[in-house]
């Protein structure tokens, strides 16, 4: 499987489930608008935690990829979720700056973990120690991110 | 600048403000009113060294707070708060001859049930609004001759609102003419001799007031809902074909034009000036041909974007958003014509509820006859299909030709539709009532891009409820 089909594949899997909640939720009735900024507010930032945790993953393993793919995974994955920010857009909940800085965080988060990967596989020789650590700072990396989400969330205006 | 009524107001309720102006040169202006209705600008021409006075309908923060700010192009800004002092109970007005107001004071006292504010003709309220917190009045027919024409106006509005009016020693005749252009038949305008009469007479005629019209919540639930069907397509068609493309395509990094395609769809479907629509309950006696109406107007929720709506009626607008972050409505000078835009967003509609009065006859009479309804078509032409709810129970009314009448044969049904429901629960268990939909066109309240939803009302007269 390449990472093309892996981000596809890692998009659709929270997007499918996140899809069918919050469509479940909309009540769209007249006197649910706040409810309904809530639930588009709620879906952006599960859609962002979501996002990060495909892009830390996406480098997590090595598959055989070309630097092309590795941008165009990085980039099916930011842009997968489009419709639905652009919904959440519309409907009020978040304006584009948040939506852009978050996207922001995501793609470094992207590079960092690309960067770690790429950086790794030239200082350790030995390929078991190195996914070894591929693997742990990747957690970190994931951990760091989810401890201190609403720092970056509050930076980015979300 | 000074508070009307005495500077009384009943919370929730609606007031007047008197504010003078004098210009040293002609200008544009724009004076804007800070209140809980949020922020209103009323759009000013000013005139070299002419004092202008304005009376202004507010609606009092909780501590009784309201600004004005004045705003002229190339001056300074003139900020002035006035705060009014707030009472529970609702407000009789009184404005009798001098040497009768301290014994009216004393009989008015034992009825506890209201704050009299005495006034001369010239308190007399100038707007719609400022009748807001007025129960009764009680006045002479000197202080109604005394009456400015905006004053009577205004007067007139609060009479076909069904409001209370006791005249000391009116004629039957005054009395009658006054009826004449007032809700409710007139039957809430009365004549006294005797200041002693006054407490009973209250009692009496608020027993015949009708109710007051629905709250916003209620008429919210009259609204269409349509299911957002668009939402669930746009999201799930998007994934499917996600899943189909990614499958498919040979070249996987045509895969990214999928979901700008699919934005861009989205902007195009829910972006821009959206649709305008109304929600409307108006009210009748049988015979009357004024209707005291409640509306909401929804602006927009169907897209996202610039949304503006024009009111040529004289209407009471609120604001059911909160009032801090909404666009201030606008009102020009001159035409009372009210000017509200907002932004709004998808699926969140900005709202309006309007109260005001429509003077439009009705052709259908509804007169209970030793307890039973029966229904006539006084006009001359036929009359649209509706129900008839009466002791709970729902009745098709089928379109009547001029002078047909009919009356309920068939067992009644449980009521069924939001409207009959609301209706039902309005009425006392022997009375009854007409619901006829009414069209756009009706009372030629609706601004014409509005797709109106709407019902009249018409209640079995007072007189034969009685």
């Amino acid at each position: 499987m390449n990472l093309i089909r892996l981000a596809t594949l890692s998009s659709l899997a929270y997007l499918l489930p996140l899809t069918l909640w919050l469509t479940a939720q909309l009540e769209l009735d007249d006197w649910a608008a706040a409810r309904v900024t809530t639930l588009f507010d709620q879906a952006v930032h599960i859609t962002l935690i979501a996002q990060i945790i495909g892009v830390i993953l996406l480098f997590f393993k090595p598959v055989e990829s070309s630097r092309q793919n590795d941008i165009t995974a990085v980039a099916l994955i930011l842009f997968f979720p489009l419709p639905l920010l652009t919904l959440s857009w519309l409907s009020g909940s978040l304006e584009i700056i948040p939506i852009a800085l978050g996207s922001l965080v995501v793609t470094l988060t992207g590079l960092t973990a690309f960067g770690i990967r790429q950086g790794l596989s030239h200082i350790l020789p030995n390929p078991a120690g190195r996914e070894g650590m591929i693997g742990a700072l990747q957690i970190t990396l994931l951990i760091l991110l989810w401890q201190f989400r609403q720092v970056w969330w509050g930076w980015a205006g979300l | 600048m000074h508070a009307g009524l005495l500077g009384k107001f009943q919370p929730g309720r609606t007031t007047e403000i008197g504010v003078e102006i004098v210009s040293s040169h002609a200008a544009r202006a724009d004076l804007s009113i800070s209140d809980a209705n949020g922020r209103t600008i009323h759009h000013l021409q000013l005139n070299e060294h002419a004092r202008k006075k304005l009376w202004l309908g507010i609606k009092p923060k909780k501590d009784g707070s309201v600004t004005v700010t004045l705003t002229a192009p190339s001056d300074k800004t003139l900020t002035h708060s006035i705060t009014l002092t707030a009472t529970r109970l609702p407000i009789t007005l009184v404005s009798i001859a001098p040497n009768e107001r301290m014994r009216s004071t004393a009989q008015l006292k034992t009825t506890q049930e209201s704050v009299i504010v005495m006034l001369s003709s010239a308190g007399f309220p100038h707007t719609t609004q400022g009748y807001g917190a007025v129960q009764s009045v009680i006045t002479d027919l000197e202080s109604l001759a005394a009456l400015e024409q905006r004053q009577s106006e205004a007067l007139g509005q609060y009479l076909a609102g069904c409001g209370i009016l006791l005249l000391d020693k009116a004629s039957s005749s005054v009395v009658e003419r006054l009826g004449r252009s007032a809700g409710c038949g007139g039957q809430l305008i009365r004549s006294y001799n005797q200041l002693s009469e006054i407490p009973q007479l209250l009692q009496q005629l608020n027993g015949l007031r009708p109710p007051k019209l629905p709250e916003s919540k209620n008429l919210a639930l009259l609204s269409s809902n349509q299911p957002h069907l668009a939402v669930p397509l746009y999201l799930f068609g998007y994934l499917l074909l996600m899943v189909l493309l990614s499958s498919l395509l040979k070249r996987p990094a045509l895969l990214l034009a999928l979901p700008l395609l699919t934005t861009a769809t989205g902007l195009v479907v829910w972006y821009g000036a959206g649709g305008q629509q109304l929600t409307l309950w108006a009210e009748a006696e049988t015979g009357d041909p004024i209707a005291r109406l409640a509306a909401i107007q929804y602006s927009g929720g169907d897209r996202r974007g610039f949304q503006e709506t024009n009111f040529t009626t004289d209407v009471v607008i609120t604001r059911l958003e909160n009032p801090q972050r909404s666009t201030p409505i606008e009102h020009r000078e001159g035409n009372d014509l009210y000017h509200l835009t907002s932004n709004t967003a998808l699926f969140a509609p900005v709202r309006y509820r309007l109260d005001g009065i429509v003077r439009q006859p009705h052709r259908l009479s509804l007169i209970l006859d030793n307890g039973q309804p029966i229904v006539r078509n006084t006009g001359t032409s036929a009359t649209p299909a509706g129900r008839l709810l009466w002791k709970r129970n729902s009745y098709a009314l089928p379109a009547l030709s001029p002078d047909e009448t009919w009356h309920p044969e068939q067992q009644g049904e449980a009521p069924t539709t939001p409207a009959e429901r609301l209706l039902s629960r309005r009425l006392s268990f022997n009375g009854a009532a007409l619901l006829i939909p009414i069209s756009q066109e009706w009372g030629g309240f609706a601004p014409s891009a509005t797709s109106t939803t709407g019902w009249l009302v018409i209640r079995s007269s007072t007189k034969s409820r009685s």
